[in-house]
């Protein structure tokens, strides 16, 4: 009996041990559940936290890979004014708002007030700067540690005599504000333009706030470059961890310019307007036989890293399509009389030796036309015609065209239509229709010598490619590919028509290469065969009318005529030097040519001959 | 006599409360072995969960890094810096009479420039499809007795 009890003793013992053991499990279970920060375990801030992935916005390079737009790091940077009671709390707040102000160049006045007044208490995280730099950011950790350090700041009239340069390293290094209780910056990535005016009114720029794109290249490519910064509500639970948010980077885009090139044309350009005082202007630069933008230069130009500023706003807001001009429409002036010429040798009204006798006016559906020096040139051919820019010649050879035939050609040239080509805010031109009510024949006259019509510099492009590339037109591209995710895309060459015969191309061109050669054209560049129209257009004044003070001055050229490598059109806008089109931009052409044939490697003709043969 | 041995022995208030505490005990080692078990694979399914999380931080601070690297390659070496280096080595622009051109026996030049990509991207994979995340103890247990059953099929 006394074993018995013995061993219901042991068991006793033991069931209560193990009752125990588990009665402990359970309730320390039960503890954790009903403890007073129990009840935090369900809520969202310690669940998880809005995670976004770095997505970046995809580059723009030029056709050798050179960056024309990346990214640049910066941080968002806030101050947490809330939780301070005491007095050496609300002067260390004062002072972390009183740095910030003077780093970061805090000018909002909504900011300004909130972060001058007596600090309060209830007041959260305040956002002092979204767009930190990294060496603004740098400055103002160094100042913050040097405060709770107790380092005096030396100060002259309030402003530190301390200047702040950081290393290459630190250019780089992703900034850490963890170690301090009151401020946290948080990084994000932003548009950055590395070359600033380089090829900027190609390029276009992108909103710092709203992050789309703007102009150019980024405001028609927008949804193809845009990073998305994925935003997900990311879970702590490492059990969800692979439902953190993956970055969505954009597609790059490789532009068909050369940034060399590019900047060897804007320098030229900017030059020319310099030293003639003209008020803008813009140099196309294409390959006719396939219709790759190799220069596209434009003045005025814009800072595209600092488009807010007040100095850019005109060019920024685009005012009259100002920021690229050779997607602007203008009068362009006697370069279309080649354009009128291709027609009527097409149609077959004129040849080259056709004679005409320039009497010094012709009167158009009771409008009286003259010459650019208001003579009579007496017996002429077409091809003296065009080397002497006769207005009433070309007036006459338009009137043989007769309307119908003379607007559809220009029609098929691509006139009154955008080119296509790959840039936000291309203007279509106006060329009036030869049926509308308020057309007059008058117009037929003037209109073949490029006034009363608006055209766009790459129109004229576009249209002269037909006759510098044996009648097909091709449509000019400035995308040379797009890449995405390691897979490429290259837009194809487009031949948008045959407006003329490539009989009547090779025809035009001898005629313009022997009128160019003739008239000892400040255009001609030793040792390179050349063919190529000046072009000077009054500027129609509201009230005034046309004012022969102030031109529009534009030369179309191109080159080797055998085998076409390059296609140039220049306008110079308003220069006060000369109003001539073979004074102002003539020039323009030969210096882009001569940059040109050594950065493409074209041999001058003689040499290129004997090398083929 | 067998039966009534054997039926004295298991009789045994004893052995009978010997057959209950082994039977009570074996239960608490099952159950024992299985939260082990159980605890272990979640422990390696929340440190591979912390890691991931960890290189996923890492990868948006590579990302940071690498757009600036990029971004002071790009302004080291912009249009103007480098022209202003060339003209500081003496270097300028030729002009179209001092360049000569010399023909290369078989050099032919490409009739479009040519950029390059990389055409296999070598993407870093992380495998987020781990089994820890959604098998159950139950499953890895049966995953587990195949494996050791396994060398054992078709005896």
């Amino acid at each position: 009996m006394n074993e018995k009890n013995t061993y219901n003793w042991r068991f006793i013992t033991m069931a209560v041990l193990f009752s125990l053991f588990g009665l402990a499990i359970i309730a320390q279970m039960v503890r954790i559940q009903l403890t007073v920060n129990g009840g935090d375990l369900p809520s969202s801030s310690l669940l998880g936290q809005w995670e976004t992935a770095a997505s970046r916005r995809g580059l723009i390079l030029d056709r050798n890979g050179h960056l024309l737009a990346g990214n640049q790091t910066v941080y968002a940077v806030d101050v947490n004014f809330s939780d301070f009671s005491q007095p050496g709390e609300i002067e260390e707040v004062k002072m972390l708002a009183d740095l910030a102000i003077e780093v970061f160049g805090i000018n909002n006045q909504y900011l300004l007030d909130f972060l001058q007044r007596e600090p309060r208490p209830l007041t959260k995280n305040i956002t002092v700067e979204r767009f930190a730099s990294q060496e603004d950011l740098l400055k103002y950790l160094a100042l913050v540690e040097d405060y709770y350090a107790g380092i005096p700041r030396e100060l002259v009239d309030g402003e530190s005599t301390e200047e702040f340069v950081i290393s290459l390293e630190e250019k780089v290094e992703v900034i850490d504000c963890s170690h301090l209780i009151r401020v946290s910056c948080t990084p994000h990535l932003i548009r950055s333009y590395p070359e600033k005016k380089l090829a900027s009114n190609i390029i276009g720029f992108v909103m710092r706030d709203t992050k789309q794109g703007q102009l150019g290249i980024e405001e028609k490519y927008d949804s193809t470059l845009f990073g998305n910064d994925r935003t997900l509500w990311a879970l702590w639970d490492p059990h969800k961890a692979d439902q953190a948010p993956d970055p969505d980077n954009g597609a790059n885009i490789v532009l068909t310019i050369d940034s060399v090139f590019q900047a060897d044309v804007e320098n030229i350009l900017d030059k020319t307007i310099k030293k003639t005082g003209a008020v803008a202007g813009t140099v196309i630069v294409m390959n006719p036989q396939n219709g790759e933008i190799l220069a596209m230069a434009s003045s005025p130009r814009a800072d595209i890293n600092q488009y807010w500023s007040e100095e850019y706003l005109d060019i920024i807001n685009n005012h009259e399509n100002v920021f690229n001009y050779a997607i602007r429409s203008y009068e362009p002036g006697s370069v279309v009389k080649v354009l009128t010429m291709a027609a009527a040798l097409d149609a077959g009204v004129v040849e080259p030796n056709t004679e005409f006798i320039d009497e010094g006016q012709i009167e158009i559906g009771g409008v009286t036309i003259k010459n650019w020096n208001e003579k009579a040139w007496g017996p002429q051919n077409m091809t003296s015609c065009l080397q002497n820019s006769l207005n009433v010649c070309l007036a006459w050879v338009a009137t043989e065209l007769e309307s119908e035939r003379f607007y559809n050609y220009f029609q098929d040239f691509g006139f009154g239509q955008m080119t296509g080509i790959e840039l936000s805010g291309e203007s279509p031109g106006l060329v009036k229709s030869y049926w509308s009510p308020d057309y007059t024949r008058s117009e037929l006259g003037t209109n073949a010598f490029g006034q009363g019509i608006e055209i766009t510099p790459i129109q004229m492009v576009k249209a002269i490619s037909a006759i510098a590339n044996n009648g097909e037109m091709v449509a000019p591209r400035i995308i040379h590919s797009i890449v995405d995710d390691g897979y490429r895309y290259t837009p194809p060459k487009t031949v948008v028509g045959h407006p003329i015969t490539a009989e009547t191309a090779r025809t035009l061109t001898d005629m313009l290469q022997e009128s160019l050669q003739n008239e000892s054209s400040l255009a001609l560049v030793p040792g390179y065969s050349l063919a190529g129209k000046t072009g000077t257009a009054e500027i129609y004044v509201p009230g005034q009318g046309y004012k022969s003070t102030a031109t529009n001055t534009s030369f179309v050229g191109w080159g080797p005529v055998d085998d076409p490598q390059f296609l140039v059109y220049v306008w110079i806008s308003k220069p006060s030097a000369s109003i001539w089109g073979s004074e102002i931009a003539a020039p323009v052409f030969k210096k882009v040519v001569e940059k040109l044939v050594i950065h493409l490697g074209i041999p001058p003709d003689a040499v290129r001959v004997a090398l083929e043969e | 006599m067998k039966e009534s041995l054997s039926q004295a022995y298991s009789n045994s208030p004893r052995r009978q409360k010997l057959q209950i505490i082994g039977s009570v005990f074996m239960a608490i080692v099952i159950a024992a072995v299985m939260l082990i078990l159980y605890l272990v694979v979640s422990a390696r399914a929340v440190s591979m969960g912390r890691q991931l999380q960890q290189a996923k931080d890492q990868i948006d601070l590579l990302v940071y890094q690498g757009v600036n690297y990029r971004n002071q390659i790009a302004q080291q070496s912009r249009f103007d810096v480098m022209e202003e280096k060339a003209k500081e080595l003496g270097f300028r622009a030729p002009y179209p009479g001092e360049v000569f051109y010399v023909p290369v026996p078989g050099y032919k030049q490409g009739p479009e420039t040519h950029v390059e990509i990389q055409q296999d991207t070598q993407t870093a994979v992380i495998n987020v499809n781990l089994l820890e995340y959604h098998q159950s103890l139950i499953d890895w247990v049966g995953e587990q007795m195949n494996n050791i059953l396994r060398p054992f099929e078709g005896l």
